[in-house]
This record gives C-alpha cells, sequence and structure tokens, in this order.
C-alpha cells in the first residue's frame, strides 16, 4: 500500500514478491517480520509462551516440556492446521499453494486498479491522459521508470485479462462509468416521470423532483405534518380524501428533505432518492413496537396519513408504522428496497447487472447496498437485529404490497397478525447486539436443565421392566406415587427406610454389561 | 496414556454432574438418561465402567458420602435417592430419602456434619440425616441454581440474584430437633447464616466452596466468574469478578463492515484445587481453564474439548481432574437431540505443579 499518495501504487510484481504466511495467508513486507508472526502466532507454546521456529520444534517442545502431543497449529486456516508440515519463513511453503497465491494476488491487483480508474476517470496508467499529464508534470526519473513498469504490467494484465490492451473497455469500468442513460432500461419505464405521475406514481412520487411546487401546500394541510407528527392516525382516511391529484408527496417523510439531491449528479428525468430519517420513535415506542403492539397513536400511519391510497399502500409496509410489521423485521422493512434503489441515482448505483433490461422481476434489485446506506441512520436508531434482516428482505420484494394497494390506508390500521414471540424474540437479540456480545444462552429465570426438564419424560423401559418384576407392592414403595410405603416404614421403626421395604429394592442395581 | 484420556462407555444422555470417590479411585457420573455410572480406576490407572444403576428420571445432580460406601443422587423425579455401593454389584438398594415437589437440582454431603442436602426448584431445601432418614424442610429465598458446601458453611445460589449462606451445624441442630419424615409437611423457614446479593449479574451457573472454607466462586451464564469471601470485610476488600469463556468473532452486519461481536458462554462448571487452591473454570466454549484465585491470574487454559464443559471435579490429592462433556445446554439448544458422540468423560491427569500458581510478577 502507498504510504504516500503521490507514490504510484506497488506493482504487481512487488505485491507478489511480498513473503506470506503459510498458515494464515498474512503477507509481510519482509521476511524478518514473516518468521516474527509466525513464532508469535504460530508456533507459540501455549503452555509456557515460548516461542520456536518451526511447527516441528514446536511439537518436540510440546513433548518433551509438557508431555502433550501438539494436534493443531494455533491462528492457523482451516486445513493448514496440520503440525507435520515444517515451514520456516517462506520456507517449504507448497508450491502450488504459491502459484494460487500469486495469481490471486495478480487478480486483486487487477481489480483494484480497474476499480480506481473507474472511480478516478483516469486512463489507464500507461495510455495517454491524465495519468501522463502528471508523469509530464513531476518530470521525475524515477516516477518515469515506475511508471514505464507500471505500464507494461498492465499492458500484460490487460492482455491477460480480456486480451485487449485498451482499458478503457475493461467491463468493470464500463459497469462503473456514470453513465445515466443506462438507468433507463426498459424495466425501469415506470420511472420515468410521466408515468409515475399516473400509474405508478403512486410509489415513486414521493421523492418526484417535479413536484416539489406542491410542497408548501402541503404543509398547509394539517394532515401533512412531517414525518414525526403527532396526528392520530384516525385522521388519515379523511386526509387522503382531501387530497387529491398531488396528494402522493405527502407521504414524503420529511418535507425539508425533499428537494435536495446532494452531490448527486442529477440524471433528467429519475426521480430523486427519498430522504428519510429514522423515524424518531422513542425508545419506549420501540419496545412497544418490537413486542407487537400498536405503536403509539402519533407514530401510526405516519407515512401514509396524507397519501392518496396507492401511495399509501406503497409505502406503508416499510414504515409499518400502522402494522406491527415494523417492529418485527419482518420482509416490509427491506421490501421498499425496490423502489428505492430505483430511485437511486447513477453513482449509487452498484455494478451494472443489476440494470440490466433483461432482469424484469424482483432479481435487478437485489442490491441492499445503497439503500442500506439510506437507511443506516434509521437502522441505528432501530435495533440492529432488526436491520440484519435487511439484507435477506429485497429476495421476498414480493412482500411489498402486503396490503393490495387498492386497499383505502383506512384499513392499515387494523393491524395484520402479530407475532409477540419473534418480536420478543429478535428484541432479545437486539439487546444482546447492542454491546456487541451475544450470550450463548441468556435466560434469566430458568436454568438450561430446567428448560429441558419441561420436555416430558417417562420411566425408561428399563426402569418399567424392572419395577414389573418385582412385585407390586415393592414396586410402589419405589414408584413416586405411592412415597407413603416408605413413610410407613419410617414410622414403624426410627429408621425411616427399613424392614420390607430394602429387601424390595434388591436389584435396584442394574449391571450393565 | 494420553492426556487427557477418555473414559469408555460414556452415557447416552447430556452429563449433568461427576465427582471423584473420597479416595479418588472411583468416578461417579449422573446423566440424563437416568442412568448415575460408577467408574473405577484399574491397575494400569485407568478408569473403566464398573457399575451403572438405573433411575426413575434423568438425574441431575450426584454425590457420595464421606466413606464412599453410599451414593445420592436427584433427578426430575424430584426424589432424593440413596444407594449403597457394593463391589460385588448385587445387591445394591435404592432407597428414597426424600421428595421434593418438584424436580431437585443440586445435592451434597458434609462429610463433617454427615447430613445431606437437596434442594429443588420448588424453592425448598431438605436436610437429611442419610442413615436415619429423618429430613427437615427448609424454605428457600427463591428457586435454588447451586450448592456447595465447605466444611462449615453451605452456600445456596437462588434466582434473583440472591446467595444464601447457611451454617451447617445449625442445620444438623434443626434436623436433629424437627427431623420427621413425609408425613411431617412443615416447612421451615430458617434465617440464613448470611444473605448476600451474588457479584454477578446473571443467573448463576455454578458454586464452589473453597477448599480452606474462607469464601467461593461463583459463576454466570455471562461468562464471568465471582470470588467472594464469607468475612463480610474481607469481602469487601477482595471480592472481584473476571470475564472468561468468550470468543471474539468477526460477523458482518448489514452494512458489510465488519464488526467484533463477543460471543459469551455460560461457565457451567467450577472446581477447587483441593491443595493447590487454584480453581477450574469449564465453560460453554468447551474450554477448561485454571485460574489463581490469590494473585488473581490465569494459570493454564486448555485446548478446546469437543463440546460445553458440563461438569468438573478434582480428584482428592488433586493430581487429576475430571470432565464431563455434553453439547446443548451452552447454546439454547436444550430442546435437540443431542449428539451422542460430543457426550464425553475425560480425565486430565496434572503434571508435578501443573495445577499450582505461578508466583505473582
Amino acid at each position: 500500500m502507498p504510504k504516500n499518495k503521490r507514490k504510484t501504487l506497488p506493482d504487481v510484481e512487488e505485491l507478489m514478491a511480498r513473503p506470506i504466511c503459510y498458515y494464515c495467508e498474512k503477507d509481510f513486507e519482509d521476511l524478518s517480520y514473516l518468521i516474527d508472526h509466525q513464532r508469535a502466532k504460530h508456533y507459540k507454546c501455549d503452555r509456557c509462551n515460548r516461542r520456536l521456529n518451526t511447527a516441528g520444534g514446536l511439537g518436540v517442545h510440546m513433548s518433551q516440556v509438557h508431555k502433550e502431543k501438539l494436534e493443531l497449529v494455533a491462528n492457523a486456516l482451516p486445513g493448514r492446521e496440520k503440525p507435520d508440515v515444517e515451514i520456516f519463513g517462506m520456507e517449504g511453503f507448497p508450491a502450488d499453494l504459491l502459484a494460487q497465491h500469486k495469481s490471486r494476488v495478480m487478480q486483486e491487483f487487477f481489480k483494484r486498479e480497474s476499480e480506481h480508474r473507474a472511480k478516478t476517470g483516469n486512463n489507464p496508467a500507461g495510455s495517454k491522459g491524465d495519468g501522463e499529464g502528471i508523469g509530464k508534470k513531476i518530470e521525475d526519473s524515477k516516477k518515469a521508470i515506475a511508471e514505464f513498469k507500471a505500464r507494461k504490467a498492465a499492458a500484460k494484465a490487460a492482455a491477460a485479462a480480456n486480451g485487449s490492451a485498451s482499458g478503457g473497455s475493461t467491463p468493470a469500468q464500463a459497469a462503473n462509468s456514470p453513465a445515466p442513460a443506462q438507468h433507463f432500461s426498459p424495466a425501469q419505464a415506470h420511472s420515468s416521470p410521466p408515468t409515475a405521475a399516473t400509474e405508478a406514481g403512486a410509489q415513486y412520487a414521493p421523492s418526484y423532483p417535479g413536484v416539489n411546487a406542491q410542497y408548501p401546500a402541503m404543509q398547509n394541510t394539517p394532515a401533512f405534518n412531517p414525518y414525526p407528527h403527532t396526528v392520530p392516525y384516525a385522521g388519515g382516511p379523511a386526509m387522503a380524501s382531501g387530497t387529491s391529484p398531488p396528494a402522493p408527496i405527502s407521504s414524503i417523510p420529511r418535507p425539508s428533505s425533499l428537494p435536495s439531491a446532494p452531490g448527486l449528479p442529477t440524471a433528467p428525468g429519475l426521480p430523486q432518492r427519498p430522504a428519510f430519517d429514522s423515524p424518531s420513535f422513542s425508545k419506549g415506542d420501540m419496545a412497544r413496537m418490537h413486542s407487537g403492539q400498536a405503536p403509539p397513536p402519533g407514530t401510526s400511519g405516519s407515512y401514509h396519513s396524507g397519501g392518496s391510497p396507492p401511495a399509501a399502500a406503497s409505502y406503508a409496509p416499510p414504515y409499518g408504522a400502522a402494522n406491527p410489521a415494523y417492529g418485527m423485521n419482518n420482509p416490509p422493512y427491506g421490501a421498499p428496497a425496490p423502489h428505492w434503489a430505483m430511485q437511486q441515482s447513477p453513482t449509487g448505483m452498484p455494478s451494472g447487472p443489476a440494470f440490466s433490461p433483461s432482469h424484469g422481476g424482483p432479481g435487478p434489485y437485489a442490491q441492499p447496498h445503497d439503500i442500506k446506506d439510506q437507511v443506516d441512520s434509521m437502522i441505528e436508531s432501530i435495533i440492529s437485529g432488526n436491520a440484519a434482516r435487511t439484507p435477506a428482505a429485497p429476495s421476498q420484494p414480493q412482500a411489498v404490497p402486503q396490503q393490495p394497494p387498492s386497499n383505502p390506508p383506512a384499513t392499515e390500521t387494523s393491524t395484520p397478525a402479530a407475532e409477540p414471540s419473534e418480536a420478543a424474540n429478535s428484541n432479545k437479540k437486539n439487546a444482546k447486539k447492542e454491546n456487541n456480545t451475544l450470550l450463548k444462552y441468556s435466560d434469566e429465570q430458568f436454568s438450561p436443565e430446567e428448560k429441558r426438564a419441561k420436555k416430558s419424560w417417562e420411566p425408561s423401559q428399563e426402569w418399567k421392566d424392572m419395577m414389573s418384576n418385582l412385585d407390586s407392592t415393592t414396586s410402589a414403595a419405589l414408584s413416586k406415587n405411592s412415597l407413603t410405603m416408605v413413610d410407613q416404614a419410617g414410622e414403624e421403626s426410627s429408621a425411616a427406610v427399613t424392614g420390607p421395604v430394602d429387601d424390595a429394592m434388591q436389584n435396584g442395581d442394574i449391571p450393565m454389561d | 496414556m494420553s492426556n487427557p484420556y477418555e473414559l469408555p462407555d460414556a452415557p447416552s444422555d447430556i452429563i449433568s454432574s461427576v465427582q471423584f470417590s473420597p479416595d479418588g479411585s472411583r468416578i461417579l457420573v449422573g446423566s440424563w438418561d437416568q442412568r448415575v455410572s460408577i467408574y473405577s480406576k484399574q491397575d494400569g490407572g485407568t478408569f473403566s465402567l464398573q457399575h451403572r444403576f438405573l433411575s426413575q428420571a434423568p438425574v441431575l445432580h450426584v454425590c457420595w458420602d464421606d466413606q464412599g460406601k453410599n451414593i445420592f443422587w436427584v433427578g426430575l423425579d424430584s426424589d432424593v435417592r440413596k444407594l449403597e455401593v457394593r463391589d460385588d454389584s448385587t445387591s445394591s438398594q435404592q432407597v428414597i430419602l426424600s421428595s421434593h415437589e418438584e424436580a431437585s437440582n443440586k445435592v451434597a454431603f458434609s462429610a463433617q456434619h454427615g447430613i445431606l442436602l437437596s434442594t429443588s426448584w420448588d424453592g425448598t431445601m431438605h436436610v437429611h440425616n442419610p442413615h436415619t432418614g429423618a429430613f427437615v424442610r427448609i424454605r428457600l429465598a427463591a428457586k435454588p441454581f447451586a450448592l456447595s458446601l465447605s466444611s462449615a458453611r453451605a452456600v445456596v445460589a437462588m434466582a434473583e440474584r440472591k446467595v444464601a449462606v447457611y451454617d451447617l451445624i445449625a442445620l444438623k441442630q434443626l434436623l436433629e430437633q424437627n427431623g420427621g419424615t413425609t408425613s411431617d409437611q412443615t416447612i421451615h423457614e430458617v434465617q440464613p447464616w448470611q444473605e448476600r446479593e451474588s457479584s454477578l449479574k446473571f443467573m448463576t451457573r455454578a458454586i464452589e466452596c473453597m477448599p480452606d472454607g474462607e469464601g467461593f466462586a461463583t459463576s454466570s451464564i455471562e461468562g464471568r466468574v465471582g470470588v467472594e469471601w464469607f468475612d463480610p470485610d474481607f469481602n469487601n476488600d477482595n471480592k472481584y469478578a473476571f470475564k472468561c469463556h468468550r470468543q471474539t468473532t468477526k460477523t458482518v452486519d448489514q452494512d458489510g463492515a465488519e464488526k467484533d461481536v463477543d460471543i459469551v458462554y455460560p461457565v457451567n462448571a467450577l472446581a477447587f484445587h483441593p491443595v493447590h487452591g487454584t480453581f477450574a473454570t469449564g465453560g460453554g466454549d468447551g474450554v477448561v481453564a485454571l485460574w489463581d484465585a490469590k494473585t488473581k491470574r490465569r494459570v493454564r487454559q486448555y485446548q478446546k474439548l469437543g463440546a460445553s464443559v458440563a461438569a468438573m471435579d478434582f480428584s482428592p490429592d488433586g493430581r487429576s481432574l475430571v470432565v464431563g462433556i455434553s453439547p446443548g445446554f451452552e447454546d439454547g439448544s436444550e430442546d435437540e437431540e443431542v449428539d451422542r458422540s460430543l457426550i464425553r468423560v475425560v480425565v486430565r491427569e496434572f503434571a508435578e505443579g501443573e495445577a499450582k500458581a505461578r508466583a505473582a510478577k
């Protein structure tokens, strides 16, 4: 890695020449570091902390000093823990593994290079362009040599990678270059302005730049309080009726963030990012929602309240404020992903394939990363367990219209069947994750034994056989239900259990084998 | 002899407790397959199965009497059972000493006072005279989780972080005055010698008194061990708790960022070394570690065993440690069928001075 930004990246040969550790594949600046690493991480005796030079040495030490056999080399990657491979520094490194490693390093190097190029828009080192300009500016012969080297390497690599020496056409670059046009692929036709306002508008209208104008009006309507509003949800339907055509906007989470598309190249016709912030639920609200209860009135319907029915439908599930789904990590939370993904500005889009027209189904949207960025703040305030499920959600986007679009918002007040148990579960997990610890066992009231004891048990067959071999009175003495037998015996004589009972309980010992 | 070595004929279900006999020649093992097993030492120094007794229900705890002649066990059938162990293994007799209202989870015998204590999830403790069969019921403040005896005290760790220390002499006197049988249903309210709050915030898994009788160690489900002393003044200055049996792993959170997550295992077993005063902890991670209570240092940590450490006991001479290993309890999968191959009883022999505390730096 370059320590100095102005230095050129280490070339691929340098990278490949770095010594690596056989056991953990970590690479080092130089051989002596590697040897130190191996002594500290892999050849240290866990009994006396003595550091040996090789696995064999450690084995001998263990057997002689501690009388134990070295079974595994510590901290080794799976499959490499065998102590019988003698490795010292790079000595003894199996050739095939080394070759594998080198090819991997090479791949990574070129991948990074192309990514870097795509990001910066620089021409590949060696071709005419910025890179050369810089090289000229800094008339440093050493640099020139380094560049020459890099050029050679790049050419070689490019030839190896796709047979073409021009880096500009590497697939990665093509995919990453900000080309707005790409995003008008047929699959997204519905995200183009005209249609959005009419049919699909229900889904996309909220963040339409074009509708900004209607935004003030919205504010006048009490119903359209920005997100953390306190109007009880019951007002929802009424509002919906009050808002005709431009209504969809009303479901914008926070008006203030509406017009902003900070730092993103404006792709004409593409909707802006929906801006939302974390819903400002209090901790208590959160807890309630997690436990499957309805959220406080103020929050319910916050997102759909003013929305025309379709809009509400498309947003309702994600915010789920009105339905417990919100607190339950159910798909709804992540479900809106597809829509948001569509609204991503081009730069936000991960590599192209997701947008290829051929993907008509949910597939194209299965790109949770961008959405995640946006929801991050939300995720933080909600407990992380929730979010953990987010990635899974896009895989089932069909869950989005949990309420059919035709449903008036009012119906959403009737909460879909809650699953309190799951909610409670996730709650527990969340609490654990918050401080980054995970209790393997966390029940405070019941010990594991007691939990297991709740499983019904029956006297085993052997026990029953044993009982049936004894005559009835004596077996009674042994069985729980007629303890009185023992008691009577106890009352008869001061020694609690003697006499007949004792005799009867011969055979209590079942010799095995 | 490889070290540690595994005993043959391991039980077929989760091991609940293991204990060395007072002379160290036999190992008693209780398990959920409703059996109590006795392994005895052979000429070669290895242990092999000598007896296996059938009980009515899964066995939760076992113990020896002071002579190694009788064994006691408790289990899900709520009964406290006694059995005389004879070498010829033909004529042993199971006797029910008492019955709790619910399953009984712990039993312990005081050699000094000749009394047997058993606790149950119904929130009672029974004090028995195992010879006469007389016993008294004592109400506990909460549901008991663990029980341990020193020469003079009995320590019961309970729910709600309650810990009660009873004086064994007082318990014996109570037994002598009121010792009745099952017909006497009175549950005595006894003021413990000491009432404490556990130094651990989470549920207690195990408790063990120091061999010198000065204090005790407790362990919780949250990978933590506390060491306390009976003397209140000394305790205030010296008690401590430390974390153990944890594992830091990297997980990828929803942002794709790597995060360190501390996986915390319950500490299921504690055992004090009878000679050196060090103690061993066994956790759900399958690790056994040796600690020095005085210098507060880890003496040793042994390689991972295949599954959760369920129970441990040092031999009376301190030369070996028996460890019961069973899967299941450590990760909340109590309901699932257990993998029998993971259920093992291993004995680790210590080299000279291996379990000894190293000098403080």
